[in-house]
């Protein structure tokens, strides 16, 4: 197989992550982005794109930490050159707070991210309300000038990318020779995956230029992000909810408990809400698949299931993924050999 | 009672503040003007970055430490409060880099958080084998001068636009006390050979990706002559020109050159960053501040002077414990004159 066709449908972080890791470990493969949805319309524009962890329930921990490793090594490298102001991608520093004692002294990242310590008694005398904290640096990427940074970097390999909306990986067989499935939520309806449910979040976006430090609430409920222009102010975690629509209620809340974790944000500016859907799962799925109809064969990478992680691991399940894509092309190349016999 | 000060930077104004929040209300004669030939933004305190930070060493100064604690205290307990963000307060995290290892300074217990860098942190910095790391307070000059002079406004405090070339002529006009808060210029009141010109450069450049403070130090050049970049609200200001004995305050082609190659080459980033300001200006060093009273005999009348003044390259960090210090002095003032030890009531 010369140059193989590769579609990867999805264009958010996960998508187009994994559509640059496939041209860099495949340079012969033709790769092309199919999405219904491109920045500054994914899931992944809404987030606040901060590199700390989600854990998995059902994935070895092992696993997550070389995932997140493997990011964080590549944004900081970004984030170290000329052009992380134009892939979005700067360190910042912060706390994570507790009202009562986390549930691990030292989470599995602590190690990657950098001077993970407790936070001092004078530090939590800002958090009256917390009596535990954690007081570390790490990455945020923001969107949309990361997924743009990506988009240009793919250009740049001779990636098409098509808004389309793919009802069925298997309309792709004939065009294509190994499909790569990105689609975050889109993969309850594309693959049918029941075990993929919605996590709404609705966030807030301020002009608060003042706050340089993130602030987290260990309960994972209530943060306090800054970005490059605009404080991301969260959150909700409405398990099982499909609805896309701001709550005004909801925003009264998280402006509430973020100003009492950061009085100075009452004098925030030009409040803008957003509303994503996480795509969970108990395991992030990074899997290969053969689809078959009638004898026909067609590849398949899974890549989808992040929620509320996605960022932070993007990069090592985009490796990964690309991985098997590499297995897929040598399979399909074996087997092309075998045909020929 | 006629108080005047001379200045209306950051120790003027703050001083200013200071003595009339603590004794309007026990001298009811109490007037305060405040002369100064530059007011905000045209200040050398407007200029500053408004970072928390002493030099490195106090020298032995336990004095200057303790008001540099007072005033870290002070501010660090407004933070929560309605006004932190028309004060132009803030907190803010950074990097102090060297080439080798250097002794923790005096004030690593005063700011939060303080810590050795990692490894891995000092892999951002090429060319630096040691540092620290610590949260400290932002008071950006062009909020906070603007604050002070509206409290002080409100509180019926009189400014006045001109160039005070004496003590004797304030005192001529009937004035009482003078605060000599005259900065950079004290030398124009009162020669003072130990006052000299720190002078330096700064530009202005918007790169709001840059959330920490990040200072190197070459420990043989002194003290900011090496690369700094500093984020405030708006704009982030690249630095690293301190240049004792000149009085230059016009921008310089070869400094300019300086700080943005040597920033540039400590964070690559700032290469894409816009450049929209440029600024010189003059920190009034000595080898320490001079904090004290003068009597001055004029005719058969004392007049009392109290100097507030050399504050070099940490004026934002110090100020406030200086204004305590002053206030204090200027009760020691009206206790002499007998002005606080009447009690309410006709006065004989």
């Amino acid at each position: 197989m010369a140059s193989p066709n590769v579609a990867v449908v999805g264009a958010g972080v996960i998508g187009l992550s994994t559509a640059l890791c496939i041209t860099e470990t495949c340079p012969s493969c033709s790769v092309t982005v199919l999405s219904d949805q491109f920045n500054p319309n994914t899931t992944s524009d809404v987030a606040a794109g901060m590199l700390i962890p989600h854990t998995y329930p059902d994935t070895p921990i092992h696993r997550q930490k070389q995932w997140f490793k493997e990011t964080f090594t590549y944004l900081f490298a970004i984030s170290n050159s000329a052009e992380a102001s134009e892939a979005g991608i700067h360190l910042v520093s912060g706390w994570q707070v507790f009202k009562s004692p986390p549930k691990e002294e030292l989470p599995f990242w602590s190690d990657i991210v950098l001077g993970f310590r407790p936070m001092s008694k004078a530090e939590l005398q800002k958090f009256p309300q917390h009596r535990f904290g954690q007081a570390f640096t790490t990455l945020k990427c923001d969107c949309p000038p990361y997924l743009l940074w990506l988009e240009k970097r793919l250009k740049a390999t001779g990636t098409q990318m098509y808004t389309r909306k793919v009802a069925d990986l298997w309309e792709l067989h004939s065009e294509y020779d190994i499909v790569v499935n990105c689609s975050g939520m889109g993969a309850h309806q594309l693959v049918g995956d029941k075990q993929l449910f919605p996590v709404r979040g609705q966030v807030l976006k301020v002009r608060a230029p003042w706050v340089k430090h993130f602030i987290r609430d260990g309960d994972g409920l209530t943060y306090i992000y800054p970005g490059i222009h605009r404080v991301t102010l969260g959150g909700t975690r409405e398990k099982g909810s499909w609805s896309l629509s701001p709550d005004p209620g909801t925003t009264r809340d998280i402006f509430d408990r973020c100003c009492s974790l950061e009085p100075s944000l009452q004098g925030a500016q030009d409040i803008e809400v957003k509303v994503g859907l996480r795509p969970s799962r108990r395991c992030v799925r990074v899997q290969r698949e053969v689809l078959s109809q009638g004898g026909v064969k067609l590849p398949v990478v899974h890549n989808y299931g992040h929620g509320a992680g996605g960022f932070s691991v993007h990069r090592g399940t985009a490796n990964e993924a690309a991985h098997l894509v590499e297995e897929c092309i040598s399979a399909l190349q074996g087997s092309s050999l075998r045909a020929k016999l | 009672m006629r108080v005047a000060v001379i200045g209306a930077g950051v120790i003027g104004l703050s001083s200013a503040l200071c003595i009339h929040e603590q004794f309007h209300g026990l001298v009811p004669s109490l007037e305060l003007e405040v002369y100064a030939d530059h007011f905000t933004p045209h200040t050398t305190s407007d200029g500053a970055a408004g970072l928390w930070q002493p030099y490195l060493s106090d020298h032995g100064n336990l004095q200057e430490t303790l008001w540099n604690k007072e005033t870290f205290d002070y501010f660090l307990g407004h933070l929560q409060s309605p006004a932190a963000k028309e004060m132009g307060l803030f907190l803010i995290s950074g990097y102090n880099l060297f080439t080798e290892p250097v002794a923790d300074p005096s004030w690593k217990n005063i700011v939060l958080g303080f810590r050795k860098l990692t490894p891995k942190e000092l892999e951002l910095f090429p060319g630096y084998s040691y540092g620290w790391f610590n949260t400290a307070l932002m008071l950006e000059g062009r909020s906070y001068l603007p604050w002070l002079t509206n409290r002080l406004t409100q509180r019926g405090v009189k400014f006045f636009h001109k160039k005070v070339e004496s003590f004797q002529e304030l005192f001529s006009q009937g004035v009482d006390v003078v605060l000599n808060c005259s900065g950079m210029r004290a030398g124009d009141l009162q020669p003072d050979p130990e006052l000299q010109p720190g002078r330096g450069q700064i530009i202005k450049v918007l790169a709001p990706w840059v959330k920490h403070f990040i200072i190197t130090h070459d420990l043989k050049s002194g003290i900011y002559n090496s690369p700094y970049i500093i984020p405030g609200s708006e704009f982030t200001v690249l630095g690293g020109i301190y240049q004792h004995g000149n009085w230059s305050e016009d921008n310089s082609a070869k400094d300019h050159k300086s700080i943005w190659d040597r920033c540039c080459q400590l964070l690559p980033a700032l290469q894409k960053a816009k450049i929209v300001g440029e600024w010189s200006g003059l920190r009034p060093a000595r080898a320490s501040i001079r904090l004290e009273r003068e009597s001055i005999r004029l005719g058969n009348l004392q007049a009392e002077v109290i100097h507030n003044y050399g504050h070099g390259g940490f004026g934002i960090t110090i100020h406030w414990g200086c204004a305590m210090a002053a206030a204090r002095l200027f009760g020691s003032i009206l206790q002499e004159k007998k002005q606080l030890a009447s009690p309410p009531g006709p006065r004989l």
